[in-house]
């Protein structure tokens, strides 16, 4: 009996052992790193592939978690063409460093809540793409790269404000935003001369279109992030917030909580007027209306601009610039400056030591922020590049009317607090759109709700 | 012969690792600790902290399951989902039940297409959650192009609405979960119904037994435990069901669709609220645990009746 009982008990140490430290640990050559040379020819085949980056018996192993879509696990063929000869040029300049590319969830709400636990465990991978809306969180354990961005040339301080306000804390460059995009009006301009600039004249527009048998406004009403992330300009654009500076909710505020109700008041009347069907419910997100808008009788939809490219991809360019124009997101009221949400992806340095430090900035540099690196990636991507030189003077965004106009919403783009109640009120936010929408609680009853619902989970 | 020592004493007798049955379920206790026992102890401990994705510290609260159950949506979500249950299972298991008993009929009477007709309901079980939440939204798409409303138009009936309509919209979604657990109850039936000695059958003939007699007091009472263990199953299965309701509503509009399994997933991943998200999963643990013994008390009480 003796021998079943270690038995058990050796069985029962193994596994406290195993989960003690399971995946844990870093790669060998972090302790070591700092002696080793990332310049010195390494031996072996040089390898691409999806797994490995560089020469198999390279010393230096730089972990990188890339965002699946901007991967070479990405579906978009010029994609992987693009990086695939972006990681060779670089891992031939630095033979001694082998990149190995972590595979993650294509949901990014999986995907970064499995990233926040890894960071706050310690056992992050050098470099990781962070969505831009949860960065924040992560900033207090992402390196300073400011050094490596001065020694590539990469003028950090030309970046759009809302960019910069948040990648630099206390003078120190702690992510590289590579993408970015807003929130426009699309309408079709054969249909509508002047595309309306408030929530009033946008109803009346809609409801001049619905009388000609058309749909006269779309939007993301769904549950998913996408619904409220599109409207929050008409809600920011009345000078509300959120949240306060200290991070809490600031929705009982009385100037915001009626910001908010006049938020959904609108989407009410846009309902109840048929200017918006009901089925807006079932977009959880931007591209869910793509078919309808290009099915042409959509007169006017509020989208990221990414929609550009796809519609460009679903319509063809020529079709999609005769029939569509874009326009600034409706402010609430006449004499509001328009705001809209802005987004992307960044690039942030989790990387312990020195050596690893440096060359995981370097990487990120050369692959999507660099002059060169951004030039190519933003255009396949039709996304926006993040700093005003690279809006100036790649060449593509001075000849396509729509990105030419889009430099202007950036600068008065804002982001979406990144405080942790932030996606409460943005769950409760969109639950109660769904709500008002099919008519189960009217706006004052539906921000109520939010209030109430916020407060209970705090 | 017993082995003794110099004196002549019985030595103690030596205890071999192969006999016995302890080492060969070693193995299997061990992936019962590692893969089973611990996440749910640790699930539970986690339900009374107040642990969130994005700190390394916690401390020990109630605070989870105060939330929970002081919030209105709960009960909301907690209706949801036992209604989602109730008529999933019970239409599941109704379906399966007759598909099986139709596909058996027609095997005895030689007809073809009963290995089509069992392959075809196969379909809907080897089609993951999240691709039956798209398919159906397609279905329930309520624009010109929507399959429903296009059929529903030809014979009259306008103006409907699906997934739009909080009202509609769980009945639509326990719709799609019976299409989708409705195969897994076919094939348990069937393979209850072939277990049916042949005899029983004619004897209730040579009785005089009507069809509907044979299938209420042979049949049924034959494959009673083969229905409860399905019964369990879809209830274990549709109680955890949340990927489904992700791609088809999201769990909305407001709240109509939200069910329990999805409130916890999305306050561990959305809200990065592990604690909570935990408490939720517990709950949902309780439910569980609860059904399955109610079944095995029913079964112990028919087996000993």
């Amino acid at each position: 009996m003796k021998k079943y009982v270690m038995a058990t008990v050796l069985a029962m140490v193994t596994a406290g052992f195993l989960f003690a430290n399971g995946g844990s640990e870093k790669p060998a050559a972090s302790a070591k790193s700092s002696t080793l040379d990332p310049y010195k020819q390494a031996g072996g085949n040089f390898v691409l592939t999806t797994d490995m980056i560089g020469y198999e018996n390279a010393e230096i192993e730089l972990t990188w978690q890339p965002n699946p879509s901007q991967s070479l696990t990405s579906t978009m063929q010029g994609r992987v063409d693009d990086l695939k000869a972006k990681l060779e040029k670089w891992t031939k300049a630095h033979p001694n460093v082998k990149i190995v590319p972590l595979g993650t969830t294509s949901n990014i709400n999986d995907n970064m809540a499995k990233l926040q636990i890894s960071v706050v465990e310690g056992n992050a991978p050098d470099l990781v793409a962070v969505d831009s809306f949860v960065m924040p969180q992560f900033l207090e354990y992402a390196q300073d790269i400011s050094d490596v961005a001065k020694e590539q040339g990469f003028d950090y301080n030309d970046y759009f404000p809302y960019i910069k306000e948040q990648v630099i804390q206390d003078g120190q460059l702690k992510a590289l935003w590579y993408t970015t995009d807003v929130r426009a009006l699309f309408y079709r301009k054969d249909w509508i001369q002047t595309p309306p600039t408030t929530a009033d004249e946008l109803i009346a527009e809609g409801k001049k279109q619905a009388a000609q048998g058309r749909t006269g406004f779309i939007f993301v009403g769904g549950r998913g992030e996408g619904s409220v992330n599109n409207l929050w300009g008409m809600f920011w654009c009345q000078g509300a917030q959120l949240v306060d500076k200290d991070g809490n909710m600031a929705l009982e505020d009385p100037k915001n909580k009626q910001a908010l109700t006049n938020l959904f008041a609108f989407v009410k009347k846009a309902v109840d007027e048929g200017v918006s069907p009901t089925t807006v419910i079932n977009y959880p997100r931007d591209s869910a209306m793509f078919g309808d808008a290009a099915a042409g009788n959509v007169a006017m939809f509020l989208a990221n601009t990414s929609a550009i490219g796809h519609l460009r991809e679903i319509m063809g360019e020529d079709e999609f610039n005769a029939k569509w124009g874009m326009a600034p997101t409706p402010v609430m009221h006449a004499g509001e400056t328009s705001t809209c949400s802005a987004g992307g992806w960044t690039n942030l340095v989790f990387a312990k030591d020195d050596l690893h430090r440096r060359l995981a900035a370097d990487l990120a540099i050369n692959l999507y922020s660099s002059d060169e690196a951004a030039y190519s990636w933003n255009k396949l991507e039709s996304a926006l590049p993040c700093t005003n030189k690279q809006f100036d003077s790649f060449d593509y965004l001075q000849t396509d009317p729509y990105f030419v106009t889009e430099k202007g919403y950036l600068q008065t783009a804002s982001t979406r607090p990144a405080v942790a109640i932030y996606s409460t009120i943005s769950t409760e936010c969109q639950v109660a759109l769904g709500s008002v929408i099919s008519g189960s609680l009217t706006p004052v009853q539906a921000v109520d709700q939010v209030i109430a619902n916020v407060k209970n989970s705090l | 012969m017993r082995n003794t020592d110099v004196s002549g004493k019985p030595l103690p007798r030596k205890v071999s690792c192969s006999h016995g049955p302890i080492p060969w379920l070693l193995p299997l206790l061990v992936v019962l600790v590692l893969a089973f026992i611990y996440p749910t102890i640790e699930v539970i401990r986690y339900s009374f902290t107040d642990a969130n994705l994005a700190k390394k510290t916690y401390t020990y609260t109630l605070k989870s399951y105060r939330t929970i159950f002081s919030n209105p949506s709960t009960y909301i979500i907690l209706r949801n989902t036992f209604s989602f249950v109730f008529f999933s299972v019970v239409f599941q298991t109704l379906l399966g039940f007759l598909i099986a008993l139709a596909v058996d009929k027609g095997e005895q009477m030689h007809l073809h297409g009963t290995v089509l007709v069992r392959v075809v309901t196969l379909l809907s079980w080897a089609i993951p959650g999240s691709i039956i939440g798209v398919v159906w939204t397609f279905l329930y798409n309520e624009t010109g192009s929507g399959i429903l409303v296009a059929l529903l138009a030809k014979v009259g009936i306008t103006k409907v609405t699906f997934l739009t309509n909080p009202k509609h919209a769980l009945a639509c979604a326990i719709v799609a979960n019976i299409w989708r657990g409705t195969a897994q109850s076919m094939i348990l039936t069937y393979a209850g119904l072939k277990t049916i000695p042949s005899d029983q059958i004619e004897a209730g003939n040579i009785d005089g037994a009507n069809s509907w007699q044979r299938l209420i007091h042979i049949i049924v009472p034959a494959i009673m435990t083969v229905i409860g263990t399905n019964i369990i199953l879809n209830t274990i299965n549709t109680f955890n069901t949340f990927d489904m309701i992700v791609s088809l509503t999201g769990g909305g509009p407001g709240r109509a669709t939200e069910v329990l399994a999805l409130t916890s997933y999305n306050t561990i991943f959305s809200s990065r609220m592990l604690g909570r998200g935990s408490a939720y999963a517990v709950i949902l643990l309780f439910i569980n645990s609860l059904m399955a013994i109610g079944y095995f008390a029913v079964l112990k009480h028919r087996e000993k009746s």
